[in-house]
C-alpha cells in the first residue's frame, strides 16, 4: 500500500514540521497583554459599566474628574481638576487643568464635565442610581452640575451629604468625562451618544480604542499627545481567556503579562513561579449568604440566630475562599472607620443545635439553597450545606448562571442563597452599609432589588434612620463615624438574615518584568505609566 | 448439565424450528453465537454488565460517601486511602465515579425508554397511513435531523433551564427522529404484506393494525438502532455537563466532574482525568457491543 | 456528535433506498417549508428560555428602575406574538436583531466569528479525510486481518473518546509540558492584529501580508485543535469508506477485472475507488458540517474565538437573538449541505440517472 504509506509519511512529516521547537514566546518590550474572563465586559460606556473588566478598560479610555492614589487608598488626587473647594453650603467647586485635551483634540472644558454628569443622570442607567442617592434626578441636574466659567465646574447640594462620600465617589467610572461633540456626532435619536459609545469611546484618556470584539479581544493603542504624558506602552492587549489553567500556563510561557481572575489553585501554583507576582485588590463586597424572613421558618429570629453558629467559616474561608476573599464577621471591615471588633459570626455547632431545638426544629428542616454555578460560589454553597445537614437543615443546591441565581433574590422568591455584592472600592462606611443594611421600604413594590436587606424582606426602621441621619451630616466625620457603628451594632443585634462569610479579594498575577503596574482599589488601574524590564 | 445444554444448543440449531417461537428463539441464538465469536463485542458486553453491576451494589462498593467533603484532605493525589485521589473538596473521587454510573445508566436508560415508543409511533403512523399525515410528520422528523444533536440539545436545555432531568428531555428530544425514520422505512415495508392485508380484510381498524401488528414487527430494528446510539447519548450527556449545561454539582456526573477537574489539570491532574476515562471506557463498550450486535445482524458486512 | 452525521447516511438508510433528503433536490417548496418550521422553532426555543438577559446587561446589584427601562429598551415587556412579529419581520430583511448584552448587530458578530471556525474546520477536514479514507481502504483491502481490527479499534475509540476530555488532556500535554504547540487562541496573544483583516483566515491572511511569523504562530495554534477535532472524523470517514469499499469489493466487476490480469493496486484504486468517489464527497461534506458541532466543545476547551463560543456564551447568559440566530444558521448550513451532496449524487451516480 504504498500510497497509504505516503500519507502517513506526509501527515508525520507535517506534525513533526509543526511540533518542532516553537519558540518559547515572550511578550514585546512595548506591548502589555493582559488575560481576563470578558464575559462581563459588556459596554464601554462609562456610565453603564458594571464590573471590575469594564472598569478596568474604561479607566484607560477616560480620565475621571478626580483621582484616588493608588498607593494610599481612600486618598483624592487630582484628575482632571487640578483642585477642589467645598464652599459652606457644601457645594463643589473644581478648577480644571488647562492642559487637559480630549483625544479629539480639543481642550476640556467645564461644560464638558457638566454635560458628562448630566448625562450620566439623564440616561438613567447605572450611574444614575450613584447620583440618586445624593438626591440628583433628572429634572435638577441642568441646575445642579453647572460650567461657572470654562475651568470652573460647580456641583451644587441637593440634599445634604458629607462631601467626602462624592469627592470619592468621583475617582470611580461614573466620574468620568466624556467628549461632548464627538457624542453629539453619533447621536441617534436624543440617546447621548449610547448605542455608539457602547463598543466605541469618545474620553481623554492615556490609550484610545482600536476594537473590541465582545468575549475575544480590546486592543488599545497609545495616545501619543496624551496630555498626562505619553504613555510608555504602545499598545495594550486585552485577551478573552475563561479558562483560569490557560492563563496561568501563558502566564508561565511568558505569553501574557498580567491575568485576572484566576482560580484559587492556579494563585497558588504562580506564586510558586519567580517570574510572577500576586498581587490582591481588596474589595468592597462580601460574599454572603442570605435568607429570606418571607420564609416561614427564617421569619424567626432565633432560627436565624442559630443558623450562624452553624457555618465554619473558617474552614470555609481557609479552603474554598483562599485567595478569593478574607474572612469576615460583619459588614464593616477592620480598616475602615466605623468597624467593631467582636461582632458578627462565630461558629459554634453546639449553640447551633441547640438554638435550633430551642426554636422548636430539632429535627430540623428542608431548604433550597441558590447558588452561581461557578468558582467559589459552588464550592462555598456545598460547604454551607454539609455545614447545615451537620444541623439536620437539609439543603438543596440549585446552580444557575447570574440570572436564575440573582433573578429569584431580586423578585424575593428564595429561601437561601450565596452571592457577592460587587462594587469598586468603598473607603467610607457608608458604601459598606448602604447596600446590606439599609432598607427604607419592604414592600414589594417598592422594588428596592439592589439592597440586600430588601431582598431578604428584612427592614429596621431605627438602622435607617440612622443611616439617613448619617450621610446628612456635613460637618462632623467622628459623629458620623459613630452614627454607621451604631446602625451596624443594631443590625447585627436583630438576628439579621444575611451573614457575611468573606470580603471580596481579587487577586491578580503579573510578570515580574512589570514595573509601576499598581492596582486600583477602585478598579480604575492605569496601564500608562506601565513599563517593562528584562 | 452438559446434557441438557447440549440438548438446547441441538435444539437452537436444528434445522426445523417447530412453532413460530421456537424460529425467533433460533434467530436469537444465531444472532447471539455470532456476537459471541466478537471479542471486542463481548469485552465491550463485560464492561456494561460491571457498570450495571456497580449501578446496583455502589451503597455497598463505594468506600467513601460520593458528597462528603473532607476541607482538609482536597486534592489529594491517588493513594492507598483514596485510590482514584480526592476532588477540590475532598471528596473521594472513586467513590464518585461508581455513584456517577448510576446517573450515566439511568440517562441512557430513560432516554432509551422515552425514544423507542414515540419513534416507534410516529414513524409507524408516517409509513402506515402516508399521505398528509406521513408529510407532515416527517417534515417535523427533517426538522429535528437538520441539527447535531448536541447543537439541539443544547438549545433544548437553554430553553428549558440547565439540569439533569431537562438534559435528559433534550436529549430524547434530538434522539427520536432516526428512530421515527427508521420505524416508518419498515412499515412502509410492512404494510402491503399478506399477512397485514389479512388483518385489514378481517375489518380490523388501521389504529389497530399500526398498534398490534405493525409496531410490534418494527421492534427489533428499533432496539438495535438504540443500542448503536447509546454511546452517542453518553457522550452528548457528558458534553452537557461539561458546558455546566447538564446535571449540577455536587451531583456526581462524570462529564460536569471533568469540567470542574479542569479547573486543576495543571497540578492535580486526576482530577479531570479519572471521569474523563470513565467515560471514554463506558461508551467505547456500548459502541463495541452496538458494532458487534450491527455485525451478528447483518452478515453482509463480513 | 458523529452520530448525527452517521444518521444522515447509514449504510442501512443506503440500502433502504431512503435518503434522507431526496425529495428535497426536486422541490424548493419543501426546503422553504423546513425552513419556515426551523425559524418558528428557533424562536420557541429563543422565548422559552429562562434566562433573564436583563440582569446579564445591568448586573446583579442594578436598581429596579435601571431594570425596568433596559427590559423596555430591549423589547423583552411586548407581548410574544408581536415580538415574533418583529423578529420574523427583522429576518425577513435579513437581519438577525442585536445581541442583546452589547448591543451590536447579530449579524455583524456572526460574521467576525464564523472565519475562525471554518478555518479550524476546513484543516480538520482536510486532516480527516487525508487520514480517514486511505485507513478505511487499507482496513478494507486488508479486511479481517489485524490491520482491519486495528483500524476498527481506532474508529471505535474515536467515537467513545470525549472530545472535550481529549482537548484537555492534549492541551496539557503537548503544550504545558512538552511545549510542542501553541495554547489558546489562534494565535500568540502579542500577534493580535497585526496582519490586515482581508479574508478572516488567519492563515490566509498572514500568507498574503507575508508574515512568516504570524503565519507560523497561527500554525502552531490550529493544529492541535483541528488534530483532537480530526480525531472523531477520521474515525468516522473510515468505517463509512472501509463499508464501501468492501461493497465495491465483493462486485462481479472487480472479480472480473482481477481475472482480466489488471493488478491488485489498479482494481482497489482504479475501480473500486474509483466508484466510491462521489459517496465518499457527500460524507466528507457532511461531517464538515458536524464539526459545527464539535465546535462547540473543542472552541470552549482552546478558546477559540469562533462560532462555537460564540454559541455558548450566547446559552449561558441567555441571549435569545444569538442563539435563535446560530441555531437558525446550523439549521441552515446542514439543509444547505445535504441538498447540495444530494444533488451532487444526482449529477455524478449513473446509477441514479
Amino acid at each position: 500500500m504504498p500510497h497509504f504509506r505516503a500519507c502517513l509519511t506526509g501527515a508525520a512529516v507535517l506534525i513533526a514540521a509543526v511540533t518542532i521547537n516553537v519558540a518559547e514566546a515572550r511578550t514585546p518590550q512595548d506591548q502589555l497583554v493582559i488575560g481576563m474572563n470578558m464575559v462581563n465586559l459588556t459596554t464601554l460606556d462609562p456610565h453603564n459599566a458594571n464590573s471590575y473588566e469594564s472598569y478596568h478598560v474604561i479607566a484607560n479610555l477616560y480620565d475621571t474628574l478626580l483621582r484616588s492614589d493608588p498607593n494610599t487608598p481612600g486618598k483624592v488626587v487630582p484628575g482632571l481638576a487640578k483642585s477642589w473647594t467645598v464652599l459652606p453650603d457644601g457645594t463643589l467647586e473644581f478648577t480644571l487643568d488647562e492642559r487637559a485635551t480630549f483625544q479629539s483634540g480639543r481642550k476640556i472644558t467645564a461644560a464638558d464635565v457638566a454635560y458628562s454628569f448630566q448625562r450620566a443622570v439623564k440616561l438613567g442607567l447605572l450611574a444614575r442610581a450613584y447620583y440618586a442617592n445624593w438626591g440628583y434626578d433628572a429634572a435638577n441636574v441642568d441646575q445642579k452640575f453647572r460650567a461657572k466659567d470654562d475651568r470652573t465646574f460647580v456641583m451644587e447640594v441637593a440634599t445634604p451629604v458629607a462631601p467626602s462620600l462624592k469627592l470619592n465617589a468621583l475617582t470611580r467610572v461614573y466620574g468620568a468625562v466624556l467628549d461632548r461633540e464627538v457624542i453629539a456626532k453619533h447621536e441617534k435619536d436624543g440617546d447621548m451618544g449610547r448605542g455608539w459609545l457602547a463598543s466605541n469611546a469618545a474620553g481623554s484618556g492615556p490609550f484610545t480604542l482600536n476594537r473590541w470584539n465582545p468575549n475575544d479581544i480590546v486592543v488599545l493603542s497609545r495616545f501619543d499627545a496624551y496630555w498626562g504624558g505619553e504613555p510608555k506602552m504602545k499598545r495594550v492587549l486585552v485577551r478573552h481567556l475563561p479558562e483560569s489553567q490557560t492563563e496561568r500556563l501563558q502566564l508561565e510561557k511568558g505569553d501574557l503579562d498580567v491575568g485576572f481572575q484566576l482560580v484559587s489553585a492556579d494563585i497558588d501554583g504562580l506564586a510558586k513561579n519567580p517570574n510572577i507576582v500576586i498581587d490582591r485588590l481588596v474589595g468592597s463586597g462580601f460574599y454572603y449568604l442570605i435568607m429570606s424572613t418571607k420564609d416561614p421558618e427564617f421569619a424567626k429570629p432565633e432560627v436565624r440566630r442559630a443558623l450562624r453558629y452553624c457555618i465554619n467559616y473558617k474552614d470555609i474561608n481557609d479552603v474554598v475562599m483562599k485567595n478569593y476573599g478574607t474572612s469576615a464577621t460583619t459588614f464593616i471591615p477592620a480598616d475602615i472607620p466605623g468597624y467593631i471588633p467582636d461582632i458578627g459570626n462565630v461558629y459554634d455547632p453546639a449553640k447551633c443545635k441547640q438554638g435550633l431545638a430551642d426554636a422548636g426544629y430539632g429535627e430540623g428542616f428542608s431548604k433550597q439553597l441558590l447558588s452561581l454555578n461557578s468558582t467559589p460560589y459552588a464550592d462555598m454553597a456545598t460547604a454551607i450545606q454539609q455545614n447545615l445537614a451537620v444541623a439536620g437543615i437539609k439543603v438543596d443546591i440549585l446552580t444557575g448562571n447570574g440570572d436564575q441565581t440573582y433573578g429569584p433574590m431580586r423578585d424575593r422568591k428564595f429561601q437561601l442563597g450565596v452571592g457577592r455584592t460587587a462594587s469598586s472600592a468603598q473607603t467610607d462606611a457608608d458604601g459598606w452599609l448602604r447596600t446590606h443594611v439599609y432598607n427604607p421600604d419592604n414592600k414589594d413594590d417598592a422594588n428596592l432589588s439592589n439592597l440586600q436587606a430588601w431582598r431578604a424582606s428584612f427592614e429596621l426602621p431605627d438602622v435607617n434612620k440612622l443611616m439617613d441621619e448619617a450621610q446628612a451630616i456635613t460637618d462632623n466625620e467622628a459623629k458620623r463615624v459613630e452614627l454607621y457603628k451604631q446602625a451596624l451594632k443594631l443590625f447585627e443585634e436583630s438576628a439579621p438574615p444575611i451573614i457575611p462569610i468573606s470580603q471580596r479579594v481579587d487577586p491578580y498575577a503579573k510578570s515580574a518584568r512589570l514595573k509601576n503596574y499598581v492596582g486600583d482599589i477602585g478598579w480604575m488601574t492605569r496601564w500608562d505609566r506601565v513599563e517593562k524590564q528584562d | 448439565m452438559s446434557t441438557a445444554s447440549k440438548g438446547l444448543t441441538a435444539w437452537l440449531t436444528t434445522e426445523e424450528p417447530n412453532s413460530a417461537r421456537h424460529a425467533t428463539l433460533q434467530n436469537i441464538w444465531r444472532v447471539w453465537s455470532r456476537f459471541a465469536s466478537n471479542p471486542l463485542g463481548v469485552a465491550g458486553l463485560v464492561i456494561i454488565l460491571l457498570l450495571v453491576f456497580v449501578a446496583v451494589f455502589v451503597p455497598w462498593l463505594a468506600p467513601y460517601s460520593p458528597f462528603e467533603q473532607n476541607l482538609r484532605e482536597t486534592l489529594m493525589a491517588p493513594n492507598g486511602q483514596h485510590l482514584l485521589g480526592t476532588d477540590e473538596l475532598g471528596r473521594d473521587i472513586l467513590s464518585r465515579i461508581l455513584w456517577g454510573s448510576r446517573i450515566t445508566l439511568s440517562i441512557v436508560a430513560i432516554v432509551s425508554v422515552i425514544v423507542a415508543p414515540i419513534g416507534l409511533i410516529v414513524g409507524c403512523l408516517a409509513g402506515y397511513y402516508g399521505g398528509w399525515l406521513d408529510t407532515i410528520l416527517m417534515r417535523v422528523t427533517e426538522l429535528f435531523l437538520s441539527f447535531p444533536s448536541l447543537i439541539l440539545a443544547l438549545a433544548f436545555v437553554a430553553a428549558l433551564g440547565p439540569n439533569l432531568n431537562n438534559a435528559i428531555i433534550a436529549i430524547a428530544l434530538t434522539q427520536w427522529p432516526p428512530i421515527a425514520r427508521l420505524a416508518r422505512a419498515e412499515s412502509l415495508s410492512l404494510r402491503n404484506r399478506d399477512h397485514i392485508s389479512a388483518v385489514r380484510l378481517m375489518g380490523a381498524s388501521s389504529l389497530h393494525i399500526v398498534i398490534a401488528h405493525i409496531a410490534p414487527l418494527c421492534i427489533p430494528s428499533v432496539i438495535v438502532r438504540i443500542t448503536l446510539n447509546m454511546a452517542g447519548i453518553i457522550l452528548t450527556a457528558a458534553g452537557l455537563g461539561f458546558l455546566g449545561l447538564g446535571a449540577q454539582p455536587p451531583s456526581p456526573e462524570w462529564g460536569a466532574m471533568v469540567s470542574t477537574g479542569r479547573r486543576f489539570m495543571l497540578d492535580s491532574w486526576w482530577v479531570g482525568t479519572m471521569p474523563g476515562l470513565s467515560i471514554l471506557f463506558v461508551s467505547l463498550a456500548f459502541n463495541l457491543v452496538g458494532d458487534a450486535l450491527r455485525d451478528a445482524l447483518d452478515p453482509r458486512q463480513e | 456528535m458523529v452520530n448525527q452525521v452517521e444518521t444522515a447516511i447509514s449504510p442501512a438508510k443506503r440500502r433502504l433506498g431512503l435518503r434522507k433528503y431526496s425529495r428535497f433536490g426536486g422541490s424548493l417548496a419543501s426546503v422553504l417549508t423546513t425552513l419556515f418550521l426551523l425559524v418558528l422553532l428557533t424562536f420557541i426555543i429563543g422565548r422559552l428560555m429562562p434566562i433573564d438577559p436583563v440582569i446579564a446587561v445591568v448586573g446583579p446589584d442594578a436598581d429596579q428602575a435601571t431594570y425596568l427601562k433596559v427590559k423596555q429598551e430591549l423589547g423583552l415587556n411586548l407581548p410574544v406574538l408581536q415580538q415574533f412579529w418583529i423578529f420574523l419581520k427583522n429576518l425577513l430583511h435579513g437581519n438577525f436583531g442585536t445581541t442583546l448584552l452589547t448591543g451590536r448587530p447579530v449579524m455583524e458578530d456572526i460574521a467576525r466569528v464564523l472565519p475562525a471556525t471554518v478555518e479550524l474546520a476546513t484543516v480538520t477536514i482536510i486532516l480527516g479525510a487525508g487520514i480517514g479514507i486511505p485507513l478505511g481502504v487499507y482496513a478494507a483491502v486488508n479486511r479481517g486481518r489485524f490491520a482491519d481490527h486495528a483500524v476498527r479499534l481506532i474508529a471505535l475509540l474515536g467515537h467513545s473518546t470525549p472530545i472535550f476530555w481529549i482537548g484537555m488532556v492534549g492541551l496539557m500535554l503537548f503544550y504545558a509540558k512538552l511545549g510542542w504547540v501553541g495554547g489558546s487562541g489562534r494565535l500568540d496573544l502579542f500577534y493580535e492584529d497585526i496582519v490586515p483583516n482581508v479574508t478572516g483566515f488567519l492563515l490566509i491572511d498572514a500568507l498574503l501580508a507575508g508574515d512568516m511569523e504570524v503565519f507560523w504562530s497561527a500554525v502552531t495554534h490550529i493544529v492541535l485543535p483541528a488534530s483532537v477535532l480530526a480525531y472523531a472524523s477520521i474515525a468516522y470517514i473510515s468505517r463509512i469508506t472501509r463499508s464501501f469499499m468492501l461493497e465495491q469489493l465483493s462486485q462481479e466487476y472487480v472479480i472480473t477485472a482481477r481475472a482480466k490480469g489488471v493488478s491488485r493496486r489498479g482494481v482497489i484504486w482504479l475501480h473500486a475507488f474509483k466508484n466510491i468517489r462521489v459517496q465518499l464527497v457527500t460524507v466528507v461534506a457532511l461531517s464538515y458540517g458536524g464539526m459545527l458541532e464539535g465546535a462547540v466543545l473543542i472552541e470552549t476547551v482552546f478558546g477559540w474565538p469562533g462560532f462555537g463560543q460564540y454559541l455558548t456564551n450566547a446559552l449561558v447568559i441567555g441571549d435569545m437573538n444569538v442563539v435563535v440566530a446560530c441555531t437558525l444558521i446550523i439549521g441552515c448550513v446542514f439543509i444547505a449541505l445535504n441538498v447540495i451532496s444530494d444533488l451532487l449524487y444526482k449529477f455524478f451516480d449513473p446509477r441514479i440517472k
